[in-house]
């Protein structure tokens, strides 16, 4: 059983685990992203016939949940370990309780329930059935059965899971507040903790997210990415595209915690993002297909290609 | 013919909490009706459900259904025999189809139509194992499955992926088929107390026992007993009171196999937070029984329902503790920034909140919610002002941080932060009381300006929803207007308060910048009206008589206080004489051709009794603005002179003067009655 005493032990014990059970293990997307599940690795994979299994960390920005560094696990910047299966292993729940084991956490002593929580991300176009993990009561995971993604049916289906790092490494290291977490230990004595790194980031990010952001600049910079986005999905180029989604996505995140949209007018900002990833996921589909979905099973690309023909 | 125990079992990853005991009942019922359809006999059927399984335990099932009585019509009788008395081609085409060739094995069936060849045997009836996979199909096909999933590659949808299945008769496998997964005898116990181990069943009697032993038990409303008398104990202990929460605790027993109570404690500085909103976080966050002592005081503690028996109980305590800190410190920022907010800044906010698209937002809602408030407490004598300015900020918490989180605190937030503005407490209380009643059987709101806000609102939904074209359906009603009636309904005759409904729906109308017609609003109102009393007794024909009058109903106390005047008026002996003479009117004056002139001319009179129903009619007509006792006690009075006048004149005279002269005397006794009650309507 390997050391979890620091946070970058957790990290370093997830990627260890996951490599072994047959995940590609890819880096943070270098894009500002409200959840893991927006990498390409997750978001695009799930589309089409191809088999994909991939695990990494994701640091995810919710402007809106920033509390100046002050609420001990509610922060605007932090990290989710993100597990993606395709199709999902059928113990793919086995496999994840292995891993709690893996990192020290005895099921017959904490009480880890399964507790009903269906996802759905309507900037997305997405959602799934599955449950958030509560370990003595405190979720440190989601666990998500993908059933639509932009819009588009999901076949072969992807499990996914997301570890909320910081809230599982309170555990693990038996603190109460994020700022106490012990990043890395090199054993000489200058432990550097969760605080020495984001603490600064967190109070001046607070500030930024709810009272200096730029309001009509990112108004302007949203119109602008959409603007973009639709150009290269004219240009049959999925994938800028969906960075400048991606960019738009968080400019009205930002705009949320700025609190310049109105009730009515987030529905029609949310309809405008879905639009384009709508348009992405569509797009996307297309390029693999004409690739001749590369990565997928023998039978399930015959599968959704005999789908394709009989719908046309 | 065996009659054994019957278990099917199917194991899934873990299922919705709040259709747990739903999918149980169904599949139980589901199976029974299957099995019924087939003829299988059984003495009971036991239904069973955790996260991870539903299953069904029929005792005493039979294997094999009854013979199977087997009839078939043949050709007719004069076309199954040449004239040699030999078989036709289509009597032996016939006897083929039966499989039999001797024509001596057929009967006959005389009918109107002649005489008809018959062939009747009887068939082995089928195996419970033949027919048990159909059964499992017709058993799962309905289930009360609000979303399906696919999972892996199947192309099949269920409520959860099924993990096993198991399909025991007595000692041995039925062979059947579920999402995948083939029958077997083994099933599984709790993930973490049993290590996930496989539990071979070598008897279906042994379901219960063997899943026990697995740190599960099966059996539903067992586990509910269980977690209760473990609240109870546990709150005991700490010489305190659990909350009594029976969709909390249906919820915790659905998500668990093996509960365990524990208890822990949060900092009691939160107990500063309004304890709504600590419940609400304690609850809907965290599945949190909250404790109170005897004295009804909110305890720093809390009651959770573990799924396992913990070797070490204190870490899933101490984790628990650690989860709720948080959470109340979350609840405490939204108070204090709630309280730091302007009730007049919130009013601007609820501008920006949509309402419905045609009907404006909350703010346009929330001013014609103030006009009408002013307007109801005027008619009722009570603080207009203070109506007015309670309806105007009846909606402010919704735009608050606490309701945002915490929807079903609404109002009672808005309470708090008003008072805390040193708003009245008639306003504060008309906030939290103007939603009320929410549900059949609710309290009232308190006072008379939290009623005439409670109507207030509701009035304003109907009429706006009626007016631009959306009123209920039978089966779509998004905006609870049959309930947000019914609330109206309550209010006035409960609380009860002499309101002119009609005139308010007309003002509620002026204010909406959408055409809306009133007529329509009052008669949704008026059947729900109808559909209360007679639910509560009331006699459904009173009800309608007063409804008919021509005036209608425009207030529903004053109507109900005729309605039983009129149910008094009924009993008395006078009563049967008015009703049987107000059929006959109505009768002879709907079939009579309209009077042209409609005066009485007393010179035509040529029956004493003739002038005595003249004086009849004008005494009630003395009374028409007195109480509907006294105009009743009229009616009474002239009961008999009623009776007598159909027994003395026939109204129907040969003479035109005199026929007309009396059925105009009839047209306005009529008038007179109606304008009391449509006698008429009674039974």
């Amino acid at each position: 059983m390997p050391k979890v005493d620091t946070f970058q032990d957790l990290i370093l014990t997830l990627q260890q685990f996951w490599a072994a059970k047959g995940c590609v293990l890819m880096q943070p997307y270098d894009m500002e992203v409200g959840a893991g599940t927006f990498h390409p690795a997750t978001f695009l994979r799930a589309i089409g016939p191809e088999r994909w299994s991939a695990a990494y960390v994701q640091p995810c920005r919710r402007p809106t949940d920033g509390r100046y560094g002050e609420n001990p696990n509610r922060y605007q910047y932090y990290y989710q370990f993100q597990v993606v299966m395709k199709p999902n292993p059928e113990n793919f729940q086995e496999l994840y309780l292995e891993s709690l084991i893996h990192l020290g956490i005895d099921p017959a002593v904490h009480d880890i329930r399964f507790v009903e929580d269906n996802w759905e991300s309507p900037t997305l176009g997405a959602w799934g059935l599955g449950w958030e993990v509560w370990m003595d009561g405190m979720e440190i995971s989601q666990f998500t059965y993908f059933q639509q993604v932009a819009g588009l049916e999901c076949f072969p289906v992807m499990g996914e899971i997301t570890y909320g790092l910081e809230r599982l490494s309170l555990y693990l290291q038996g603190v109460e507040d994020f700022q106490q977490l012990v990043w890395s230990d090199n054993g000489q004595g200058q432990p550097v903790s969760y605080a020495d790194i984001f603490h600064q980031y967190e109070v001046e990010m607070s500030a930024f997210n709810f009272d200096l952001a730029d309001i009509d600049g990112l108004f302007q910079q949203f119109d602008y990415f959409e603007a973009e986005a639709n150009r290269f999905l004219s240009a049959g180029l999925p994938l800028p595209a969906y960075e400048y989604v991606m960019k738009a996505s968080h400019c009205f995140n930002l705009l949320d915690a700025r609190s310049a949209i109105s009730v009515t007018e987030r529905q029609r900002f949310i309809l405008r993002v879905r639009t384009l990833a709508r348009g992405v996921g569509a797009s996307y589909f297309e390029t693999r297909r004409a690739a001749g979905f590369p990565l997928a099973a023998d039978s399930d690309r015959a599968f959704v290609l005999k789908g394709l023909i009989d719908a046309s | 013919m065996r009659h054994e125990t019957l278990l099917l079992e199917i194991g899934t990853e873990e299922l919705p909490p709040k259709s747990l005991l739903a999918l149980k009942t169904a599949f139980a019922e589901n199976l029974k009706k299957a099995l019924d359809a087939r003829q299988f006999n059984y003495s009971d059927v036991a239904a069973f459900a955790t996260p991870r399984r539903l299953a069904v335990i029929v005792t005493a099932c039979e294997d094999v259904q009854p013979e199977q009585l087997i009839q078939r019509k043949g050709p007719k009788l004069s076309a199954a025999f040449d004239s040699d008395g030999q078989p036709t081609k289509a009597l032996n085409g016939f006897l083929k189809s039966c499989g039999i060739t001797d024509p001596n094995l057929l009967e006959q069936e005389e009918t109107e139509k002649g005489a008809w060849v018959l062939y009747r045997s009887t068939q082995a009836g089928a195996t419970l194992s033949s027919e048990i996979q159909g059964m499992l199909i017709e058993a799962t096909a309905t289930l009360p499955i609000a979303k399906r999933m696919r999972w892996q590659r199947y192309r099949t949808e269920f409520v959860r992926p099924v993990r096993w299945l198991v399909a025991l008769y007595g000692k041995d496998i039925l062979d059947c088929q579920f999402h995948g997964r083939t029958a077997g005898a083994i099933t599984y116990g709790h993930r973490a107390m049993s290590g996930g181990d496989p539990i071979t069943l070598s008897h279906a009697d042994q379901y219960e026992a063997k899943l026990e032993a697995g740190f599960v038990i099966a059996d539903f409303e067992k586990r509910q007993a269980l977690i209760n008398e473990q609240l109870n104990a546990a709150a005991s202990a700490r010489s305190a009171i659990a909350a009594d929460d029976p969709g909390l605790l249906e919820e915790v027993t659905a998500l668990t196999e093996w509960p365990h109570v524990l208890s822990g404690d949060f900092d009691p500085k939160f107990l500063a937070v309004p304890e709504e909103a600590l419940i609400s976080a304690m609850r809907e966050h965290q599945r949190y029984f909250h404790l109170r002592d005897a004295a009804g005081e909110l305890q720093p503690s809390f009651l959770t329902v573990a799924n396992l028996d913990s070797l070490q109980p204190e870490q899933v305590i101490a984790g628990n503790e650690r989860v709720i800190r948080p959470r109340l410190a979350d609840a405490q920022f939204f108070y204090n920034k709630d309280l730091q907010k302007p009730l007049e800044d919130a009013l601007g906010q609820l501008n920006q909140v949509v309402f419905q698209n045609e009907l404006g937002s909350f703010g346009d809602k929330a001013r014609r919610i103030s006009a009408l408030a002013g307007i109801i407490a005027k008619s009722l004598g009570t603080n207009e002002a203070e109506a007015a300015r309670a309806g105007l900020l009846a909606k402010t918490d919704l735009v608050s941080l606490m309701v945002g989180e915490f929807p079903e605190l609404q109002g009672i937030m808005g309470s708090y932060y008003a008072k805390a503005q040193g708003e009245s407490s008639v306003i504060a209380d008309s906030i939290l009381g103007h939603y009320l009643p929410r549900f059949s059987g609710d309290e009232l709101p308190s006072s008379m300006t939290a009623c005439a806000v409670a109507i207030a609102d509701r009035i304003d939904t109907l009429v706006g929803l009626f007016g631009i074209g959306q009123p209920p359906t039978g089966s779509k009603d998004p905006f609870a207007l049959r309930r947000q009636s019914l609330a109206v309904v309550r209010i006035c005759i409960e609380a009860p308060i002499d309101l002119d409904l009609m005139a308010l729906l007309q003002a509620s109308a002026r204010l909406h910048t959408a055409e809306c017609e009133t007529a329509p609003v009052m008669a949704y109102i008026l059947d729900r009206f109808e559909n209360l009393l007679t639910e509560r007794g009331a006699k459904w024909d009173s009800i309608r008589a007063i409804r008919a009058r021509p005036s209608g109903i425009h207030n529903l106390w004053t109507a109900l206080q005729d309605i039983k005047s009129l149910d008094r008026f009924r009993e008395t002996d006078a009563s049967a004489l008015v009703i049987t003479a107000q059929k006959r009117v109505q009768n002879i004056i709907d079939k009579a051709e309209p009077s042209a002139t409609g005066t009485i001319n007393p010179a035509h009179f040529n029956v004493p009794v003739e002038a005595q129903l003249i004086n009849c009619i004008t005494s009630i007509e003395a009374v028409r603005t007195e109480s509907i006792d006294i105009r009743l006690a009229n009616v009474a009075d002239s009961a008999e002179t009623i009776d007598s006048y159909f027994k003395e004149v026939m109204v129907m005279d040969e003479n035109l003067a005199i026929r007309e002269n009396r059925l105009n005397t009839l047209s306005h006794l009529n008038q007179v009655l109606t304008d009391i009650a449509a006698f008429n309507l009674l039974q």
